[in-house]
């Protein structure tokens, strides 16, 4: 027997089956990832019902944001109020509901003096 | 399997969406060699088996840590070399180095390879399982892995001098082990 470099080359005594090392390689790539998914921690229920309840707010608020932009009304803002020419415009651009809303409350019926029998 | 260059598989493995496709391929580009490699280290097929285990657990865990500093084909080897170095070091005794092992690997050699194997083969290899570790990684990464010194010195973190010395030193005494030991 002529055991050297040249005779011998790369070659292993220890022999797989064909396929055997793919496989092993595939099994152990998803071996990894299913340990890895089952041990990152599930998220507690109150967690999930804040993540819930936070995302229903903010679709809601989106809504009230575009829905009016996309059914062609105009949004009335602090700015275009006070860049108007006078109060009468804003006034008369304003409809019945609106004015009335404003109305609701007269100073007559904000309190002046703080009545200790009266306390509710 | 699809091949694909590093720099996408990192590209890949940098994205939440593709990470575990690219985990994938990557373990599908390399996997067969890394195999090889942990074999040649732990000579035994379920050693073999549980530290390609261990290696894909860490590549896998160590993804957002690979910071490109060395090849993605380095990284792994790395991964695999310290993961197959580890369990020899579970191996020893007390204060026992693992060069000590040379002889268990030699048993488990003859019984891994059988009866039909070839002579000559199991007896290059008993040459291989007598050196010191560190000669034995050096010769295997360069001889059989085809490795430059310079990226055998990433995997191993030791200097290119030392593993030019280490893989001659490997290379005169398989000879020497082949010829006294062939008949």
């Amino acid at each position: 027997m002529k055991a050297d470099f040249e005779t011998v080359g790369k070659r292993l005594p220890y022999k797989e089956t064909e396929g055997y090392v793919d496989d092993l390689v595939a099994r152990c790539a998803d071996r990894a990832i299913a340990s890895r998914d089952a041990s990152r921690p599930a998220r507690p229920f109150m967690r999930r019902v804040g993540i819930a309840v936070t995302s229903m707010a903010a679709a809601l608020l989106a809504a009230a944001v575009i829905f009016p932009a996309i059914s062609g009304g105009s949004v009335t803002t602090v700015e275009a109020i006070a860049q108007s020419s006078s109060l009468g415009d804003v006034l008369s651009s304003m409809s019945n509901d609106e004015l009335a809303a404003i109305d609701y409350y007269s100073f007559d019926d904000i309190p002046t003096e703080y009545d200790e029998n009266n306390e509710q | 399997m699809e091949q694909i260059d590093d720099e996408q598989l990192v590209a890949m493995l940098r994205s939440p969406i593709q990470r575990d496709r690219g985990y994938r391929l990557l373990l599908g580009k390399y996997g067969s060699r890394l195999y090889w490699h942990i074999r040649r280290i732990v000579v035994g097929h379920e050693d073999a088996e549980d530290v390609m285990q261990e290696t894909a657990i860490n590549i896998l865990a160590g993804i957002d840590k690979f910071e490109q500093k060395s090849s993605l084909s380095t990284w792994v080897y790395r991964i695999a070399t310290n993961e197959a170095l580890r369990l020899l070091r579970r191996r020893t005794g007390f204060l026992q180095s693992i060069d000590s092992l040379g002889e268990v690997l030699v048993e488990k050699l003859e019984d891994e390879a059988g009866m039909d194997a070839d002579a000559a083969e199991v007896l290059f290899q008993k040459a291989l399982l007598q050196l010191p570790t560190q000669q034995r990684l050096a010769f295997n990464l360069r001889y059989y892995d085809e490795m430059p010194y310079e990226e055998i010195a990433k995997v191993t973190g030791k200097n290119v001098n030392t593993l030019k010395t280490n893989y001659h030193f490997a290379v005169n005494k398989i000879k020497n082990y082949l010829k006294e030991h062939s008949l």
